[in-house]
């Protein structure tokens, strides 16, 4: 089943939140409409507006109410996705032109700041004031997770925890926080709000080690780019820090560097695939999934609990 | 009135907790440190002062609106291109951008950790209106010269105004926004003056002389005396307003006041020679 039939019967609110997302982002500039706009149509799988409104329905659901914490969680994850095209120097994505392509850096920059800023005025409809408390940490921690990744690029010393760390930043936490704040705004008690934030954490954990996978054993056609890229652009992900107790792998990786050469990054990328590397990190990632899983089932019996387990699984298991 | 020892108190505490809120050390280790608008910070500072609100409250709202300044003006130093000879560039680039979106989550954390959601709002809605108005400055899109002077004051300002509006206070409003405004625009006529490169005036000139598509520094010393002249208005007028804030509002520190008469009296000599000097 395609992920999005999964969540069908969310399908009006989605367009709710779609069409949300597009009002709010009518900035008085036309520049800065379109180059929001631009970035809204490039599209994406809105998983975080999907994890919202899965959480409040364990809860008291409004979607007048929850689309106040969907809408800006969307938003806050496109205005990082600008600023960090910009971190990239990226030309394109999802095959559209980034806005620093269309564009430049320096609109690049305001666009990202009004989008985040759009973004905090909406969520103060939110007057809990443990959303924001979350909300603002989570915000605070995927920058640090970005500073992390920039100081751990090409440090072929660091080690799982470090990993993890940066994971969980990166691509977990904003995941989790998205559960979570879907119940918080929906009036579900602390005791399951929190186990939708470790639920929703430990499928961020499993979705973003399976990526790092992917880019390994993922064709260019499915990447969109050529295997082995992470490593390339000095990325030490699961799947390398586990090839890398082969001291023979180990000596080919840490000279890898941002000139290495398709030959060089093939030959690597089938030790990897040869060491037992990828099963190893398949395992980890299983593993997250099941916590995923067994949290679940602390939960309260409904429609969106099963479709959490339909969607973790999906995502834990995805191919590209 | 405030003691003078108070408000200088105040201002080192909300300096002293502004700097361990910045630091972050591999930051510091790769980028120059964020620069703190000193006369932002005291402007700001006497206000808060002034409207007799609690030490905390000085504290949050001073500390919180600091660093979003401080957010956006990081954001500023990313560049659209990296020299050449620069090797560790692109690292310094990703790095800025980093830099400002950490700040600018550090005013949200600081704010909800004090459940302050309406200032989170106040101080976002500054954010939207400043960015909209950079873009325009940048872009020179204004279609008229009132326009852009008040797009440049927005992008100065915005922040502030919008927590004197939340107050109520509109003779700090005025201000605010006139002395910010002032400050920048003094700061555009010596660069224009200096290197011939000023953002606003690029703007001026594409509105005074739109068929002219000759570089701002190499137009003619006629047209240069013009744009300055143009420039001398809105800081007069911006000067006027301040005068009639001032009489307005209850005697400020010492502190405050003297750095007013410098930035005012900064203008009136650069304007005087220029003018004199063509």
């Amino acid at each position: 089943m395609k992920l999005k039939m999964m969540y069908s019967y969310l399908n009006s609110d989605i367009n709710i939140i779609e069409r949300e997302l597009e009002s709010t982002i009518e900035a008085q500039s036309p520049l800065l409409r379109q180059a929001s706009l631009h970035t809204l149509r490039a599209g994406g799988k809105r998983i975080r507006p999907v994890f919202v409104l899965l959480g409040g329905k364990f809860g008291d659901y409004d979607i007048n109410v929850i689309k106040n914490v969907a809408v800006p969680l969307e938003l806050i994850h496109m205005a990082s996705l600008v600023h960090d095209d910009v971190i990239d120097d990226a030309e394109l994505r999802r095959g559209q032109p980034t806005i620093k392509a269309k564009w430049d850096n320096r609109i690049a920059m305001y666009t990202g700041d009004y989008i985040f800023a759009r973004a905090l005025e909406l969520i103060g409809e939110i007057k809990e004031p443990i959303a924001h408390r979350i909300l603002a940490d989570t915000i605070v921690q995927l920058s640090v997770g970005e500073i992390e990744q920039i100081k751990d690029k090409y440090n072929f010393d660091q080690n799982l925890k470090n990993y993890f760390r940066r994971i969980k930043r990166k691509t977990a936490l904003l995941i989790a926080t998205s559960c979570q704040l879907g119940a918080v705004a929906s009036g579900v008690e602390e005791k399951d709000h929190k186990n939708l934030y470790r639920f929703g954490y430990y499928v961020g954990m499993s979705f973003q080690i399976t990526d790092d996978v992917l880019d390994f054993t993922g064709t260019e056609q499915e990447l969109g780019k050529p295997a082995g890229g992470d490593l390339l652009q000095g990325n030490i992900t699961l799947p390398v820090l586990y090839a890398m107790n082969n001291d023979a792998i180990r000596n080919k990786i840490i000279n890898v560097h941002e000139n290495s050469s398709r030959a060089e990054m093939d030959e690597i990328i089938t030790m990897i695939k040869q060491s037992g590397a990828i099963e190893k990190s398949l395992d980890i990632s299983d593993r997250y999934l099941a916590k995923a899983l067994d949290i679940l089932e602390k939960l309260p019996q409904n429609k969106a609990k099963k479709t959490l387990r339909d969607i973790a699984k999906f995502i834990g298991k995805r191919k590209y | 009135m405030i003691h003078l020892q108070d408000f200088h108190t105040t201002i080192e505490r909300v300096r002293d907790q502004l700097s361990k809120k910045l630091f972050h050390s591999y930051l510091f280790q790769n980028i120059e440190a964020p620069v703190v608008d000193e006369d932002k910070l005291l402007f700001l500072v006497s206000f808060l002062h002034q409207l007799g609100l609690s030490k905390d409250e000085i504290d949050n709202y001073s500390v919180t609106t600091m660093l979003l300044q401080i957010a956006l003006d990081t954001h500023e130093n990313v560049q659209n291109s990296i020299p050449e000879e620069e090797s560790s560039g692109l690292k310094h680039r990703q790095l800025t951008v980093l830099a400002g979106t950490y700040y600018s989550g550090l005013f949200y954390q600081q704010l909800a950790h004090a459940n302050d959601i309406e200032m989170i709002t106040t101080l976002a809605a500054g954010v939207k209106e400043v960015n909209e108005h950079k873009i325009s400055v940048y872009r020179k899109d204004s279609d008229a010269i009132d326009k852009l002077m008040n797009s440049v004051k927005l992008v100065e300002s915005s922040l502030f105004s919008r927590i004197a509006d939340q107050f109520g206070v509109v003779e700090w409003k005025d201000l605010l926004t006139n002395v910010m405004f002032v400050k920048r625009m003094i700061d555009e006529e010596n660069r224009f003056l200096q290197s011939g490169s000023s953002i606003v005036f690029d703007g001026l000139k594409k509105l005074s002389f739109p068929r002219n598509n000759q570089e701002l520094a190499k137009i003619s010393s006629e047209q240069q005396k013009y744009l300055l002249s143009i420039c001398e208005r809105y800081i007069d007028f911006s000067i006027n307003i301040i005068e009639a804030a001032i009489k307005k509002l209850p005697a400020m520190e010492n502190l405050t006041k003297e750095r007013l008469d410098e930035i005012l009296g900064q203008n009136r000599s650069i304007n005087k020679k220029t003018l004199e000097e063509g």
